[in-house]
């Protein structure tokens, strides 16, 4: 499970040899990891 | 028996009901609120919920939102899909979400009012090391609405007011007594859209009348 980038959207890689976060793309510092599929919630409404 | 209405809109009736015992008055009010049935949000499938609301708030919200019942066209095993998808806005600020945001899989079943403020999703923004975020908030879901019936929840109740006052004619302050049995009484009706009211007091009165048929059914199969 990789992150993407915030305003590209992007996947990028992270590599631990690198001090500090950015994306190679558009040189981006927020970065956000991805999330699984969301398990579909069944609620009784009453 | 005599009816004559006094007052009619869009959602309410006002009618005089004369030559009837108070039982049978008190009878059709609590078909009225009980037994007529009109479809209601029952399930909510949440795909996405990162609003303010946990999920039985937001279902319980959907639940009690009034959808246009034809009740002619539905029956009892009948689902409708309604399905409900909202962001907040792309900077600070907020979004509120209307009941007409609700997209149905019947055209024919829809909110009776679209101005039903379901959830407000805020977006908050922040700066840290001049790297600007927005947090938004989302919703995606799916409800499932089907018939029923008040006596089971106030979700499928498809009046708001329903009540009738006793109006003591010129004989009844003479002869209390003897005229008991001759009574009139003034219905006040508000429907919540759902349902249009004049078919909501006929179809109140054909589940009475039902419910009779079934007893006298019942007593002459018995007596047989």
């Amino acid at each position: 499970m990789g992150y993407y980038c915030l305003r590209c959207k992007r996947i990028v890689e992270i590599t631990t040899e690198y001090q500090g976060v950015r994306c190679p793309y558009c040189g981006y510092r927020a970065l956000r990891k991805e999330r699984p599929e969301v398990v579909v919630k069944k609620v009784k409404a009453e | 028996m005599e009816i004559e209405i006094i007052e009619r809109g869009k959602n309410e009736v006002k009618f005089v009901l004369s030559g009837v015992k108070t039982r049978f008055a008190n009878a059709l009010r609590r078909a009225m609120i009980a037994e007529v049935p009109k479809l209601a949000i029952d399930e909510v499938n949440i795909h996405e919920n990162t609003s303010l609301l946990y999920d039985e708030q937001l279902a319980l919200r959907l639940a009690l939102i009034p959808l246009k019942t034809d009740l002619s066209a539905f029956s009892d095993e009948d689902r409708v899909s309604l399905t409900l998808k909202a962001e907040s806005p792309e900077r600070a600020g907020y979004t509120m979400v209307y009941s007409k945001e609700l997209i149905s899989s019947d055209p024919g079943v829809e909110a009776a009012f679209e101005n039903i403020p379901i959830v407000k999703l805020i977006s908050t923004e922040r700066e840290i090391d001049g790297i600007r975020t927005v947090a938004k908030q989302k919703i995606a879901l799916e409800a499932i609405a089907r018939l029923g019936r008040g006596k089971e929840h106030a979700k499928w109740q498809p009046v708001t007011t329903c009540g009738y006052k006793i109006v003591p004619n010129e004989e009844a302050r003479d002869e209390p007594l003897r005229s008991a049995n001759k009574k009139s009484v003034t219905f006040a009706v508000e429907g919540d859209g759902s349902v249009p009211v004049d078919e909501l007091v006929i179809e109140a009165a054909r589940i009475m009348q039902e419910k009779c048929e079934m007893v006298v059914e019942e007593l002459t199969r018995n007596k047989s």
